[in-house]
């Protein structure tokens, strides 16, 4: 029996036991909405906690979701895909799409079409019997 | 001797083009636009330090100067590293775990297109009319807002950060989900090579951490287009929750290089797996947790207890540096480049670790925080730690990726001129930071005392610079005047060893029995069947 899942929730485990550790000292040297010891003002003290109680969670749901999965073999899978043009068309419109935020919203809406043409050979290359 | 199959499918034998979605084609792509990329960042880096050499303004102008910094700090770490710690994986993984492929070849391809794209979105920020992002590599706020860098060329730059980050976190997960989903048969997970381990805890990081700093580009955008005043202790938090994995990021798949070079130019297994693996495991989880010391001069952070962690980070790095070391004890060491270059990495890194410790002591923080000591700090890790790994790994995989060796004599002189490089450029910054020389200046006082120091580090990045021109020859020569490496040049211990060179589209014709850490020595002792 295979048991990778056990890997990303034992990792996720120990993040919150450090996360935990953070919590208290938190905890322990709070006072309101900032916690002050010595010369030292943690601003916003809830946060660098729950960042890391975040990251836990996520690597134990990781976990979870791995034991919920088959795991797969190893062979058999295609080692090369028709697909890899509009892969990288649609790749090449997600970057002119997000580029429009520094250069306006008409490229935007270029990158989107280009992507949208990309997309449109992906499911086509997948349609399509090898 | 016993054999499992691996059935490639008819059609599969499609060439290693620019479009493949083979995992090898798809990482020696993005080697290689890593490799474009580091020779930009290289540039960059050679007119910093030629602007730094003596007092006085004599290459750019000081807004030129802050942009020189921030692109060459922004691509070794975005456009570099990063996916280049990732691409290893990319290429090695499915070999090491008897995989024929990747699990999501495509989205890999997608994630190197998104990555060049941001790359050259980062760089076409020199043709606006303000030039390219000039906030450091950090982009805090408020410095990065638009009161202090106007012009798109910093949006640029923002959205091409995201973009390349969101590049390697796609990576990462397809990477991680591999070795999860998609080992053969017998390869239980304690069966990993070392490498593939630190691939994992490397990869887990990313996906975990890595999200936060593509958060903090939202955050500086919002700040610079919405009016948003982001709080300034926000965006360190989410930065910095990003930007200190990422160090380690950038260190653990160099440890798994030379983890794999040393048992195998030592001709002994690798000593003390399990601890290993633990000491990953720990490691990473501080790895995590010690952000906060990026904070200790603003005095808004929990000091005690990240200095604590940061500190205990040499504990769980002790038992790594004792493995390897231990490896190699007792061994018939052969001294070939790639050895040269992991102990080199050993030694070079472990001046880093040991200023890491000193950084991470907040009163001597506050003294040394933004001085040249942080300079030489982190570039003792980034550079001589990262670099010293990748070049192991390069050398002893050459072979294994294009079925030729590169030149010894060669890739001893890249060797040498790289550790008299390194050190000539980075040692000196120490002294230049405990002196009081402060990071990201374009000029200082011709009395000050720092010219012969400044003098020094820009003669050794000279020596750098013709390494890496010793390198490019090296794999020029050795590609067009080919000696035949064979399969298995340095009798290595995993996976890829007992397939040919280089591997086939599927990767195996047929799969060894996996019964430890180490099929392809294994397969080798077992003997002809």
């Amino acid at each position: 029996m295979r048991r990778s899942w056990i890997w990303p929730a034992a990792w996720g485990a120990l993040l919150a036991l450090s996360s935990a550790g953070l919590w208290g000292y938190t905890a322990l040297s709070s006072s309101g909405a900032e916690s002050c010891r010595v010369s030292v003002c943690i601003g916003k003290p809830w946060l660098a906690p729950a960042l890391l109680t975040a990251s836990a969670a996520g690597a134990v749901l990781l976990g979870c979701a791995i034991l919920l999965l088959r795991e797969g073999r190893a062979t058999g899978a295609a080692a090369d895909s028709p697909a890899g043009p509009a892969v990288a068309l649609t790749a090449v419109g997600a970057v002119v799409a997000a580029a429009g935020g520094a250069v306006g919203i008409w490229m935007t809406w270029v990158g989107i079409g280009v992507a949208a043409v990309g997309l449109a050979g992906i499911l086509a290359a997948r349609r399509r019997p090898r | 001797m016993t054999t499992a199959a691996v059935e490639p499918r008819a059609g599969e034998r499609a060439p290693l083009g620019a479009l493949s979605t083979d995992h090898k084609a798809v990482a020696i792509r993005l080697g290689w636009l890593c490799g474009a990329f580091f020779l930009a960042g290289g540039v960059l880096a050679l007119l910093v330090r030629s602007e730094l050499a003596v007092p006085g303004m004599q290459i750019v102008s000081h807004q030129g100067y802050d942009q020189l910094f921030t692109m060459h700090g922004s691509t070794m770490v975005y456009l570099v590293v990063q996916p280049l710690a990732v691409a290893l994986g990319v290429y090695l993984v499915p070999l090491q775990i008897g995989a024929a492929n990747l699990i999501a070849p495509r989205t890999a391809l997608f994630a190197v297109w998104i990555l060049a794209g941001g790359g050259a979105l980062m760089y076409l920020g020199f043709l606006t009319h303000d030039g390219a992002g000039s906030a450091g590599w950090t982009a805090f706020l408020p410095l990065s807002s638009d009161r202090f860098v106007q012009g798109s060329g910093m949006d640029m730059w923002i959205v091409g950060v995201a973009l390349a980050n969101l590049a390697v976190i796609i990576l990462a997960a397809v990477v991680l989900l591999t070795i999860l989903l998609r080992r053969a048969p017998g390869m239980t997970m304690l069966r990993l090579s070392p490498f593939c381990w630190t691939q994992v805890v490397t990869c887990l990081m990313v996906v975990f951490a890595f999200p936060a700093v593509i958060a903090a580009m939202g955050l500086v955008y919002a700040d610079r287009h919405f009016g948003a005043h982001v709080d300034p202790i926000w965006y360190l938090q989410l930065f910095w929750y990003y930007g200190h994995p990422a160090v380690y990021v950038m260190f653990f798949p160099f440890v798994g290089c030379v983890a794999e070079v040393i048992p195998a130019l030592s001709r002994k297994r690798f000593f003390g797996y399990r601890p290993f693996v633990l000491s990953l495991m720990v490691f990473t989880t501080l790895s995590m947790s010690v952000w906060g010391h990026h904070l200790f001069t603003t005095g808004r952070s929990a000091n005690e207890y990240f200095a604590a962690t940061s500190t205990a980070l040499a504990i769980v790095a002790g038992v790594e540096y004792f493995d390897l070391i231990a490896t190699m004890w007792g061994g018939s060491l052969l001294l070939r480049t790639p050895l040269l270059f992991a102990v080199a990495f050993l030694l070079q890194f472990l001046i880093g670790g040991l200023t890491g410790v000193i950084v991470a002591s907040p009163p001597l923080d506050y003294s040394l925080n933004d001085t040249y000591f942080v300079v030489a700090h982190f570039h003792y890790t980034l550079f001589a730690g990262s670099m010293f790994g990748l070049f192991a790994g390069v050398y002893f995989w050459f072979p294994k990726v294009t079925g030729v060796q590169l030149r010894e004599g060669l890739g001893q002189i890249h060797f040498w001129l790289l550790v008299a490089g390194t050190n000539l450029t980075f040692m000196p910054m120490f002294v230049l930071g405990y002196d009081g020389m402060v990071r990201r200046v374009a000029d200082y006082p011709s009395d000050a005392g720092f010219t012969g120091m400044n003098e020094l580090a820009t003669a050794g990045s000279g020596v750098i610079a013709a390494s890496m021109l010793v390198f490019l020859a090296n794999v020029a020569v050795s590609l067009r005047w080919r000696r035949a490496a064979g399969d298995d040049p340095w009798e290595g211990h995993s996976l890829e060893w007992a397939t040919t060179s280089p591997p086939p589209p599927g990767n195996f014709d047929r799969l060894p029995p996996i019964r430890s850490s180490t099929p392809a020595l294994d397969l080798r002792r077992a003997g002809p069947a």
